[in-house]
């Protein structure tokens, strides 16, 4: 009797409690199967998620409990859902052969829970061979709590889900095949032999030789800016033919919340005639950037508030291999309905440079030190002040005051030479040296803004030159002049960040590639040959991604965010989950090991992954002994640290 | 159609053996998501088959196969060529190698190499050892060099080399140079020792797609000769220009 009673009793206080415990359940249940779904008039069979191509938006509150069941339908593979951006424990990240997740076997389900510890923009797909290319990814979304808005500017009438992304006809499977008979499988844009006499023409043919072998005894290709072609790019799952549109009412404040779900491309995206403002990163929020345009990374994120007074707008996200566009459309409600879209015109493609190569790469023969070097002076006499400050011991005060000259040299008869500049600085070993010892955050602020600045240069120039002239550099999106186009140092966190402890150790991530067998590596080794890497719990680690390949690398870590370093104070930088790191660049990053167990930092194209471009970092308690030995140095270092930061 | 069964056969053996690869990688099966991220097995075959003639017209007929199965580390390569001159039998021979790679750009390889030369009547059947090296030289020239050593005291070298110019990106030049040496040979039909042949030419391709591609061919070739044996007389060398036509298949 009593114990019923009793039972009861704690039936009835369930009940009662449930409001505040259970009601933020926020339950999902994912059918994952293969069906025949028709994108570009060709039916295919591709990855479904409850029947519907490209997996469905989910929506959580900050504060929720997420219970998402997913169901494996497929016939005969395994499969896995990861969330790209959250912090959850490690089981619950989805990813096969971490933290004890085996994957989700043909006919088997799992269920991921996990409370929701943040709001912003997301996505999810799959961590199993190239499902995500197949079609298993989505967007997830997660509002402030009671949906307030995280700051004022960030109230708007309208949200809208902007997905990227990139649609093949060939499944995942044959396109990596295919790539590792011949990584040139999908270059079909490489340069000919009358590109070759062209710049014997212009150049002359020492010029030409001289550029020519350099790439030739590094057996690269100029044109490699992205290693799929083939692609139809899609909005929302949408062709623009399709044309996605979204609807807004005159004087609407409108949130696009873009996502680049695409497997192996980077996007420039404008929407013409309509400034974006900028307000969140990655599904953090940032300090409002008012832009004109932005490049956005493979599995990067991006909120940006829009004010439309037009009747319609085009969005547009061009690939940076100039190959094709996203397209959707803007549209107020109250006008007429849009009519099919207009395919802009491309803008030109960049050829990437020995800049873009790095010079520390491969083992670099001394001959082509030399050549780069008498290259140099040649470019650096062009610029008499410039060449005074560099001979000055303050290398870092010459930089500064390089870009600032760089800046000012806006005449067209300089535009040559400025480019042949920025070609040339990665050509100076001491230079570049210099440069990357750099590490306190003021000096890191020089440097940013001179690569950032660079890359807008060459772009000023085109505009002039005309339309079938080369444009140089990965990082040169031909933006108009007089546009503002997003760059990593202006992005700020718009809350103070936590932990602004200096790091106590650098971990250095070499990005490396064998373009000609399609081998991709992180400090020189596959996944699949690896030792992981290792980090204490709490540690405050700088990661310093070291680009070695003439590729960009969007370099992403599971479970934790990581703080860029972007030139910004210790307590503004942004949280990044992607970190875009260009080719023959390094890009670092601090980071504040807080979250216990094994994580994924891979490249986020994803054949690349699939290459091999991809480790475990594990994040563990030093046991009691080791604790003991290594606390006291640790402790030191961070003091010193500290009193540094300070400094 | 004995070529056709013979290459039949030659398929089936590389399908055999690239199995049992298969086979033997995928047994531990508890690294299976680390396999997934750099351990993968690929393959990759090449067939080339072409229709030459020199500049006395005499015409011959040639095919090649190429085909590798493996992870990036260790691969299994199974070559295998015919040629048969109008009015003669057909030779034929191939190898298998095992390769290994050792640099960015480089595998070194070791296997067998069986050739069978026919002769008025006569079969050679020629076993030997063959190592070399497999890759893609600066300036993008794809190399094979090999070092043969077989019965009959059997000595040779061989080089193939070739890189792509590229008129546009479906028309594409081919320079290619292949050449042998003979350091030794003691067989009943050797040929003579020293640089025994030689082939520079320009192949033009155009990809109709990345897997079938016509070509053409033109080239000039040397041949040192046949030495003087108990079962042969010698013959002097041969050069002259050479062109011919015929179809690569890529799978």
């Amino acid at each position: 009797m009593s114990h019923k009673t009793i039972s009861s009793l704690v039936a009835v206080f369930g009940l009662l409690v449930s409001p505040w415990t259970l009601a933020a359940i926020k339950e999902y249940h994912l059918n994952i199967n293969e069906q025949q779904v028709n994108v570009t008039g060709q039916p295919l069979k591709r990855i479904t998620v409850n029947g519907k191509f490209t997996a469905p938006l989910l929506e959580f509150e900050e504060g929720d409990e997420a219970v998402i069941h997913v169901h494996n339908q497929l016939k005969n593979q395994d499969t896995s859902l990861h969330w790209h951006g959250l912090l959850l424990p490690g089981l619950m990240d989805g990813v096969p052969g971490f933290n004890g997740f085996k994957g989700i076997a043909p006919n088997g389900d799992f269920v991921y829970r996990f409370k929701v510890k943040q709001n912003g923009t997301y996505w999810y797909h799959a961590h199993s061979k190239g499902q995500e290319q197949d079609g298993l990814y989505g967007p997830l979304v997660i509002y402030p709590k009671g949906k307030i808005p995280v700051a004022a500017h960030e109230k708007t009438d309208r949200d809208y889900v902007v997905m990227l992304s990139d649609f093949h006809n060939s499944s995942s499977d044959s396109i990596m095949k295919n790539l590792k008979k011949s990584a040139e499988y999908y270059q079909n844009r490489r340069e000919t032999v009358s590109d070759v006499l062209k710049q014997v023409k212009t150049e002359g043919l020492k010029a030409t030789w001289q550029d020519r072998s350099m790439w030739n005894q590094m057996r690269m290709l100029k044109t490699d800016m992205s290693d799929v072609t083939g692609y139809t790019f899609l909005v929302n799952g949408k062709t623009p033919q399709q044309n996605w549109i979204a609807n807004f009412k005159t004087g609407d404040k409108v949130r696009l919340r873009f996502i680049n779900a695409s497997a192996m491309s980077f996007f420039d995206v404008r929407i013409p005639n309509l400034k974006m403002t900028v307000v969140g990163a990655d599904g953090q929020p940032v300090k409002p950037v008012a832009i004109d345009e932005f490049r956005i990374g493979t599995a990067e994120t991006y909120d940006v508030i829009v004010e439309p007074t037009q009747s319609n707008y085009q969005i547009e996200a061009e690939s940076i291999d100039r190959s094709g566009f996203a397209i959707g459309t803007l549209h107020n409600e109250n006008t007429q309905a849009v009519e099919s879209i207009q395919m802009p015109q491309p803008r030109p493609r960049s050829l990437l440079t020995m800049d873009d190569m790095g010079m520390s790469h491969g083992n670099g023969a001394s001959d082509e030190h030399a050549g780069h070097q008498m290259n140099m002076q040649h470019d650096m006499s062009a610029m008499p002040e410039m060449k005074k400050e560099e001979s000055q011991t303050n290398h870092d005060h010459a930089m500064m005051n390089m870009s600032h000259d760089m800046k000012n040299m806006s005449s067209s008869e300089h535009d040559h030479s400025m480019m042949q500049m920025k070609h040339d600085m990665s050509a100076m070993p001491e230079m570049k040296h210099e440069m990357q010892a750099i590490s306190s955050s003021e000096h890191d602020h020089a440097m940013m803004n001179m690569k950032h600045e660079m890359p807008e240069m060459p772009a000023q120039s085109e505009n002039k030159a005309k339309k079938d002239e080369p444009v140089y550099g990965w990082a040169n999106a031909s933006t108009p002049a007089g546009m503002k186009a997003l760059q990593y140092s202006d992005l700020q966190s718009l809350t103070p960040q936590p932990d602004t402890r200096a790091p106590e150790r650098e971990l250095v991530i070499r990005l490396g590639g064998n373009m000609e067998r399609y081998i991709w590596t992180i400090n020189g080794k596959k996944f699949s040959e690896a030792e992981p890497l290792q980090v204490k719990y709490g540690e405050r680690i700088r990661l310093k991604f070291v680009n070695d390949s003439m590729m960009a690398h969007p370099m992403h870590l599971h479970g934790m965010f990581m703080q860029l370093e972007n030139g910004q104070q210790a307590e503004n930088l942004p949280n990044k989950h992607t970190v875009i790191v260009p080719p023959g660049k390094t890009v670092t990053a601090l980071l504040t090991a807080d979250a216990l167990g094994e994580w994924a930092i891979h490249c986020h194209l994803l054949y690349h992954m699939s290459a091999g471009m991809m480790n475990k970092l594990i994040v563990a308690q030093v046991n009691d002994g080791a604790v003991d030995a290594s606390q006291a140095p640790v402790q030191s270092e961070k003091e010193k640290g500290a009193s540094h930061a300070h400094h | 159609m004995r070529i056709t069964k013979l290459f039949s056969q030659m398929i089936c053996c590389g399908i055999f053996s690239g199995v049992s690869v298969l086979a033997l990688a995928q047994e531990p099966l508890t690294h299976d998501h680390l396999r997934e991220h750099g351990g993968q097995i690929y393959q990759a075959t090449k067939i080339d088959t072409g229709w030459t003639q020199n500049e006395e017209g005499e015409g011959s007929f040639s095919s090649e196969l190429e085909s590798w199965v493996g992870t990036d580390e260790n691969k299994l390569f199974i070559k295998a060529h015919v040629e048969k001159a109008e009015s003669e039998d057909a030779n034929y021979g191939g190898s298998v190698l095992y390769s290994r790679n050792v640099a960015d750009y480089w595998d070194v390889q070791a296997g067998v190499n069986y050739e069978r030369l026919q002769r008025e009547d006569q079969k050679q059947d020629h076993w030997a050892g063959v190592v070399g090296l497999h890759g893609m030289a600066p300036y993008f020239f794809e190399t094979d060099a090999y070092l043969y050593a077989g019965e009959d005291q059997l000595w040779k070298l061989s080089l193939e080399t070739e890189r792509d110019l590229l008129f546009t990106q479906k028309l594409i030049g081919k320079p290619y140079l292949k050449a042998d040496v003979v350091l030794q040979d003691e067989s009943h039909y050797a040929s003579k020792t020293g640089l025994s042949s030689l082939q520079a030419g320009f192949q033009t391709r155009y990809e109709i797609n990345k897997k079938v591609m016509p070509f053409v061919d033109v080239g000039y070739g040397y041949e040192k000769g046949l030495k003087q044996t108990a079962w042969q007389t010698g013959t002097d060398s041969e050069h002259g220009w050479y062109y011919g036509a015929g179809l690569t298949l890529k799978f």
